[in-house]
C-alpha cells in the first residue's frame, strides 16, 4: 500500500489542476441564485398583477376579474402539461424559459411604456413594472450563467415584438398589459419548478 | 505741418493697435497651445507667433517677443527663435498649480505691447480608486463607496460604471470626497450578479478601479428588528421573553441576531450565543436570569451566512423576571442583656437584611419562631431586622424566615444556649491582617463541625464606647474579610465565634489594624512629630523612603509612651507640696495660737520653787525620827508625800552603796564646785546657770554653815525671792513629770531596785499626789512643808529658820517669804550639787525637767541628812 500509492497519487494530481478552474463554473451556485431570485420574483408577481388591474379600470378592476382566453403571439404560453415538461431535459426546460424571459423582459418594458402614457401618475405601478423587467432581465443572466456552467449553447437573444404594438387602441393596451403580467406570473411559476429541479440535480 | 501730421498718424495707429488688443478682436499673435494643463514637474513648452500685419506695422519680428509669467520677464535663456514670426520658451519642472503666461513685443521706444496671454494650469493624473465596496442599505438604493488616491488639484470626475452580463446600468457621477462614495439611482436586484467598478478622469488622464462582480444581497445591511419588547413569566422566574419584528428585508433573506443583555444598572452587555440565535425567529427566551430583576435587552440582524452587514441596534427594551423565594437565609446572631434579673434575660435577636441578588423579591417580612425544649413557644412577625425578647434562662431555639411573594427562604437556625451553659472550642490560631485595603481575619477550625462563625468588631477607642458589626460566614469559611465600613488607623477588636448544632462556642478576640497609620513626610524633612498617641503604650515606628521607583523599609524600632505628660508629674507634685505646706503652716499657726492650750497639755506649768512660798510655811518641828527608818516614815501619813520623792534616788542607790555615795558627793562638793554645776547645767539647762552663777553664794552660805548643801536648789529662788512670791510649791511640779514621763523609767528603776518594800509606796505616793495636785489646791500649803520638814531635820537648819523666822516676825509677813528661801538656798545649795553627779551616774532618770533636781533634793537631803550621823 505504501509503496505502490504513487500512481493513484499522481492521477489526483493531474485531475486536481483542471477541476479547480472548473470549480467556479460549478452549476451550484448559478442554480441557487437563480432559484433564490425566481422565489422573490414569485412572491411579488400577484401583487404585480393586481396592481396593474387597479390601474387600468374597468372591468380590469372589477374583483375576480380574469381572461384566461386572452393570449398573446409574441408570448410563448406558460402553461405546460405536466408530461411535456417532465419529458423535457434541463437544456430544453432552460432555453424555454430563457425564450420566455427574453420575451416578457421585451414585453414589460413595452407595458411600461403604455402605463407611462396612460397612468403617467402611478409611480408605484410603473416603479412594479420596471422592477419586474429588470428582476427578469436579472434571471435571464443567471440562467445564462447556469448554461454556460452547464456547457448548455446560449440561445441567441430575438426581437420577438417587431413593430408590431404601435398603434394599439388603450384598450388592446391595457390587455396587452394583463397578457404579460400575468404570464410574467406564469413564468416565474414555472421557472421556479425548473430551477427547484436543477438545485436538486446540482446541490451545492 | 509735415511733423503735425505724423504724429497724428503713429497716434491713430497707436490708437488701432490698443483698441483692437483690447478687444481682442484682433490680436497681434497668438500662444499655442491655447489653455495648456500639465503635470506637475513636467517641462512645458509655448509658442508665440506674431501675424505679418503686425510685424509690419510696429516693424518687429520674433526677436521682439518678450516672454512674462505671472508679470515677470523669463530670462532670454529660456527663449528660442524659431523664424522670423515664432519665439518659443521652455520652461521645466513646473511646480506652481496655475501661471500666467504673456507674450509680449518690444516696440519703437521699448514700449512693451502685449500680443497675447494663456493660462497654464498644472496638477496632477488621477490615482487608481482603491477599496471599492458597496453596501445596500435595507430599502434604498446601492450605494459604492472607494478611496480616490492622491489630491490631483484639477477638477477630477468619478464614475461608478455598473452591469450585468446582459444589461448596462446608469453610471453614477460623483466628485472626489474622502472617502468618495455614490449611490446608484436604481434599485437594487438582489440574486444577479453586477460587476462595478469607478472611472476616475481629469484633464491628465483617465483611470479604472478593479471590477468587483457581487451579488447585492450579500451586501445588504438591514434595518434593526423592531418593536422589541420583554414579557416575564409567573413560572419561571429565571427567564424573560423578547419578540420583535423583523425588517422586510426578512422575505428576502434569511436572519441572524445578536441579542444582548444586562441587569439595568449594570454597564455590561452579555451576549447569548449567537449559535441559539443563527434563524429567522421573532421571539427568544432568555434563560438563566436572576429573579426579580430588571433587565434591558437590545439586538441587531443580519443576513443568516454573515455576508453583508449588521444591522444597528435595536432600540433597547427592558423587562423584569418574575419573584422567587428568597435564595438564602439571612445571617442571624443574638446579644444577651447582661442584666438579667428574676430568672429571665433579654435576649436581642439580629439580622441581616439579604442582598437584593438573594432576596429574589420584595422582602415582606420576617417570621421569627422561639422554641423552648420541645415545645414551640411564640411566633414572631416583624418587619425590622431586630427583635427583642424576654427568655427565661433555658436553652431556646430560634429560627428565621425571610418572606417575599412568592415564598419563605430556608431558615437560620440559632441555639441561644442557657444561662449557665459553658461555651467552649473556640476556634485556634485566630489572625487578622491587612490585605488589599481590607481586613482579612484567619483561624483554624475546631475540631468539631461548625455550623457557621459569627465575626463581630468594633473600634477600640478611649473615648467611645465600642459600636459592634457583625458578620456571618459559613462553617466551611476559615478566612474572610470584614464587610463593613473599616478605617484605617483604628484599632479593631475582632471577635470570633464558633456556633455549634448546640449553641455558640467560646469567642476568641484579635485585634489588628486595617493600615496602621501611615505618614506620607516630605523628603525635605528628617524630622516628623507623631501625635495622638496613646500614653503608657508600646509603639513600633518603621520608615520607609520610597522614590518614583518604589521604596525600601528601615529598620523597626520600639518605644513605649510615658505614662505622664511633660510637666504632667510636675502639675501633680507641685500643688501636693504645696498644699502639705500649707497644711503644716495651718498647723503651727493653729498651735502658735493654741499654744497656752499645748503648752499647758504638753508641758504643764512647772512651778517655780523660788516662788514656792516656803516662807510661809509653819515651822512645825517635824518629827526626826521619820529620817531613821523609812517604814517609820511612811506610816507617818502626814508627810508621806515629802518624804517619798526623796525615795527614787534612794531606790537607784541601793541602800549599802550610800556611803559611798555620800563620800564621792562630799569629794565632789568639795573639790569642784564648778564642775558639779556644770554637770548640773547638762541635764538640765535652765537650772544649770543659776547653779554655776550660785558657786559664790553657795560658797558664803558654806561658810555659815558647814552641812548646808542642801540648799542649793533653792537659792535660784533666792535670786527671786525679790520679784515674785510663787505659789507653786516643788511638789506640785514634780509630781505630774514624773506621773506623765518618767513613769516607764521608774517602772525599770523599781525592777533594779533590791528593796522590794519601796515600791509599792512609792507608786501609792505618785497617785497621791497626783490626786492631790489635781484635787485640793491645799495641798500647795502642804507641801510646802515638805522641803522645810527635811531641812528642819538638822538642828542648825532649825536653829537658822528660828533665825530667819525672827526676821520675818520683824520685817513683815511681805517679806518672810523671802527669807525663808533665801534661807533654804543657803542652806541646799551644796545639796544640789552632789544630787546632780549622781543624776548622772543614774543617766536616763536625771534627764527631766529643771523641776526635778528640786523634787529630788529632798532624798539628797536626807542622804545628806545621813552624812552628819
Amino acid at each position: 500500500c505504501c509503496i505502490s500509492p504513487p500512481a493513484p497519487l499522481c492521477l489526483l494530481a493531474l485531475l486536481l489542476p483542471p477541476l479547480r478552474p472548473a470549480a467556479p463554473l460549478s452549476p451550484a451556485e448559478p442554480i441557487s441564485q437563480a432559484y433564490s431570485l425566481a422565489l422573490y420574483m414569485q412572491k411579488n408577481t400577484s401583487t404585480l398583477l393586481q396592481t396593474y388591474l387597479q390601474h387600468q379600470g374597468s372591468p380590469f378592476s372589477d374583483p375576480g376579474f380574469s381572461a384566461p382566453e386572452l393570449q398573446l403571439s409574441s408570448l410563448p404560453p406558460a402553461t405546460v402539461s405536466f408530461k411535456v415538461w417532465h419529458a423535457l431535459d434541463d437544456g430544453e426546460r432552460l432555453s424555454r424559459a430563457q425564450e420566455a424571459f427574453l420575451a416578457l423582459t421585451q414585453h414589460l418594458q413595452l407595458v411600461g411604456d403604455d402605463q407611462s402614457d396612460l397612468n403617467p401618475d402611478s409611480p408605484i405601478l410603473l416603479a412594479q413594472l420596471s422592477a419586474a423587467r429588470l428582476r427578469a432581465q436579472g434571471l435571464l443572466g443567471n440562467m445564462a450563467a447556469i448554461m454556460a456552467a452547464l456547457g448548455l449553447p446560449i440561445p441567441k437573444e430575438e426581437d420577438t415584438l417587431g413593430l408590431v404594438p404601435f398603434g394599439a387602441s388603450a384598450f388592446e393596451r391595457k390587455c396587452r398589459g394583463y397578457v404579460v403580467t400575468r404570464e410574467y406570473g406564469h413564468w416565474t411559476d414555472r421557472v421556479v419548478r425548473d430551477l427547484a429541479l436543477l438545485k436538486a440535480k446540482y446541490p451545492a | 505741418m509735415w511733423m503735425s501730421k505724423t504724429w497724428l498718424v503713429q497716434a491713430f495707429f497707436i490708437f488701432i493697435t490698443t483698441e483692437s488688443i483690447g478687444k481682442l478682436l484682433d490680436p497681434c499673435g497668438h500662444i499655442s497651445p491655447e489653455s495648456p494643463v500639465i503635470q506637475l514637474g513636467s517641462n512645458f513648452t509655448a509658442v508665440c507667433v506674431l501675424k505679418e500685419k503686425c510685424m509690419d506695422n510696429f516693424h518687429v519680428n520674433a526677436n521682439y517677443i518678450v516672454w512674462k509669467i505671472n508679470h515677470f520677464t523669463v530670462p532670454k535663456e529660456q527663449y528660442a527663435i524659431l523664424n522670423r514670426t515664432a519665439s518659443s520658451v521652455t520652461f521645466t519642472n513646473i511646480t506652481a498649480l496655475s501661471v500666467q503666461l504673456t507674450c509680449n513685443i518690444l516696440t519703437f521706444g521699448q514700449i512693451e505691447q502685449n500680443v497675447y496671454g494663456i493660462t497654464v494650469i498644472s496638477g496632477l493624473p488621477p490615482e487608481k480608486p482603491k477599496n471599492l465596496n458597496c453596501i445596500v442599505y435595507e430599502g434604498k438604493k446601492m450605494m459604492c463607496q472607494w478611496d480616490p488616491g492622491r489630491e490631483t488639484y484639477l477638477e477630477t470626475n468619478f464614475t461608478l460604471k455598473s452591469e450585468w452580463a446582459t444589461e448596462k446600468f446608469a453610471d453614477c457621477q460623483t466628485k472626489r470626497a474622502t472617502p468618495t462614495t455614490c449611490i446608484v439611482d436604481y434599485s437594487p436586484v438582489y440574486f444577479v450578479n453586477i460587476e462595478v467598478w469607478v472611472e476616475a478622469e481629469n484633464a491628465l488622464g483617465k483611470v479604472s478601479s478593479n471590477h468587483i462582480n457581487f451579488d447585492p444581497v450579500d451586501k445588504v445591511k438591514p434595518s434593526p428588528p423592531r418593536n422589541l419588547s420583554v414579557s416575564n413569566s409567573e413560572e419561571l422566574s429565571s427567564i424573560l421573553k423578547l419578540s420583535w419584528i423583523n425588517p422586510n428585508i426578512k422575505s428576502v433573506i434569511r436572519l441572524k441576531y445578536n441579542i444582548q443583555y444586562r441587569i439595568k444598572d449594570d454597564s455590561t452587555w452579555n451576549q447569548i450565543p449567537p449559535e441559539d440565535t443563527s434563524t429567522t425567529r421573532s421571539s427568544f427566551t432568555v434563560q438563566d436570569l436572576q429573579p426579580f430583576t430588571e433587565y434591558v435587552f437590545r439586538m441587531r440582524c443580519m443576513k443568516e451566512d454573515g455576508k453583508g452587514f449588521w444591522s444597528d441596534w435595536s432600540e433597547e427594551a427592558s423587562g423584569i423576571t418574575y419573584e422567587d423565594r428568597p435564595s438564602k437565609a439571612p445571617s442571624f446572631w443574638y446579644k444577651i442583656d447582661p442584666s438579667h434579673t428574676n430568672g429571665y434575660r433579654s435576649v436581642q435577636l439580629i439580622w441581616k437584611t439579604l442582598s437584593p441578588f438573594e432576596t429574589n423579591g420584595r422582602i415582606l417580612d420576617y417570621e421569627v419562631t422561639l422554641t423552648r425544649w420541645k415545645s414551640r413557644l411564640q411566633n414572631y412577625t416583624v418587619n425590622d431586622t431586630k427583635l427583642t425578647v424576654n427568655l427565661t434562662n433555658d436553652r431556646y431555639i430560634a429560627t428565621l424566615t425571610a418572606r417575599n411573594l412568592v415564598g419563605k427562604s430556608d431558615p437560620s437556625v440559632l441555639t441561644i444556649p442557657a444561662c449557665d451553659f459553658q461555651a467552649t472550642r473556640p476556634v485556634m490560631d485566630l489572625k487578622a491582617f491587612p490585605k488589599d485595603n481590607k481586613l482579612w481575619v484567619e483561624w483554624t477550625a475546631p475540631n468539631e463541625s461548625v455550623r457557621k462563625y459569627i465575626l463581630e468588631w468594633c473600634v477600640l477607642s478611649d473615648k467611645l464606647p465600642c459600636i459592634l458589626d457583625w458578620q456571618q460566614e459559613d462553617g466551611t469559611t476559615h478566612r474572610t474579610y470584614l464587610r463593613g465600613n473599616l478605617v484605617e488607623s483604628k484599632c479593631y477588636l475582632i471577635t470570633v465565634t464558633p456556633v455549634y448544632a448546640d449553641g455558640p462556642g467560646r469567642p476568641e478576640s484579635i485585634k489588628a489594624y486595617l493600615k496602621q497609620a501611615p505618614v506620607n513626610v516630605d523628603s525635605s524633612h528628617t524630622e516628623y512629630t507623631l501625635s495622638s498617641l496613646t500614653s503608657d503604650t508600646l509603639y513600633m515606628v518603621r520608615m520607609v523612603a520610597y522614590t518614583d521607583e518604589g521604596g525600601k523599609d528601615g529598620p523597626e524600632f520600639t518605644f513605649t509612651t510615658p505614662k505622664f505628660a511633660q510637666g504632667e508629674i510636675e502639675a501633680i507634685v507641685v500643688p501636693v507640696c504645696l498644699a502639705i505646706l500649707f497644711t503644716t503652716l495651718l498647723g503651727v499657726l493653729f498651735c502658735f495660737n493654741k499654744r497656752d492650750l499645748i503648752k499647758k497639755h504638753i508641758w504643764p506649768n512647772v512651778p517655780d520653787p523660788s516662788k514656792s512660798h516656803i516662807a510661809q510655811w509653819s515651822p512645825p518641828t517635824p518629827p526626826r525620827h521619820n529620817f531613821n527608818s523609812k517604814d517609820q516614815m511612811y506610816s507617818d501619813s502626814n508627810f508621806t508625800d515629802v518624804s517619798v520623792v526623796e525615795i527614787e534616788p534612794n531606790d537607784k542607790k541601793p541602800l549599802p552603796d550610800d556611803l559611798k555615795s555620800l563620800d564621792l558627793f562630799r569629794k565632789e562638793k568639795s573639790g569642784t564646785e564648778g564642775h558639779s554645776s556644770g554637770i548640773g547645767g547638762s541635764s538640765c539647762m535652765s537650772s544649770s546657770r543659776p547653779s554655776i552663777s550660785s558657786g559664790d553664794e553657795n560658797e558664803s552660805a558654806q561658810n555659815t554653815s558647814s552641812t548646808v548643801q542642801y540648799s542649793t536648789v533653792v537659792h535660784s529662788g533666792y535670786r527671786h525671792q525679790v520679784p515674785s512670791v510663787q505659789v507653786f510649791s516643788r511638789s506640785e511640779s514634780t509630781q505630774p513629770l514624773l506621773d506623765s514621763e518618767e513613769r516607764p523609767e521608774d517602772l525599770q528603776l523599781i525592777d533594779n531596785v533590791d528593796s522590794g518594800d519601796n515600791i509599792l509606796p512609792r507608786q501609792q505616793y505618785f497617785k497621791q499626789n497626783c490626786s492631790q495636785q489635781e484635787t485640793s489646791p491645799d495641798i500647795s500649803q502642804f507641801e510646802r512643808s515638805k522641803p522645810a520638814s527635811a531641812v528642819s531635820e538638822e538642828d542648825f537648819v532649825r536653829h537658822r529658820q528660828q533665825q530667819i523666822s525672827d526676821m520675818v516676825q520683824s520685817s513683815g509677813s511681805g517679806q518672810l517669804k523671802g527669807f525663808q528661801e533665801v534661807s533654804a538656798a543657803d542652806a541646799f545649795g551644796p545639796g544640789v550639787e552632789g544630787q546632780g553627779e549622781r543624776f548622772e551616774t543614774v543617766g536616763v532618770a536625771a534627764v527631766i525637767d529643771e523641776g526635778m533636781p528640786k523634787s529630788y533634793l529632798p532624798q539628797t537631803v536626807r542622804q545628806g541628812g545621813y552624812v552628819p550621823q
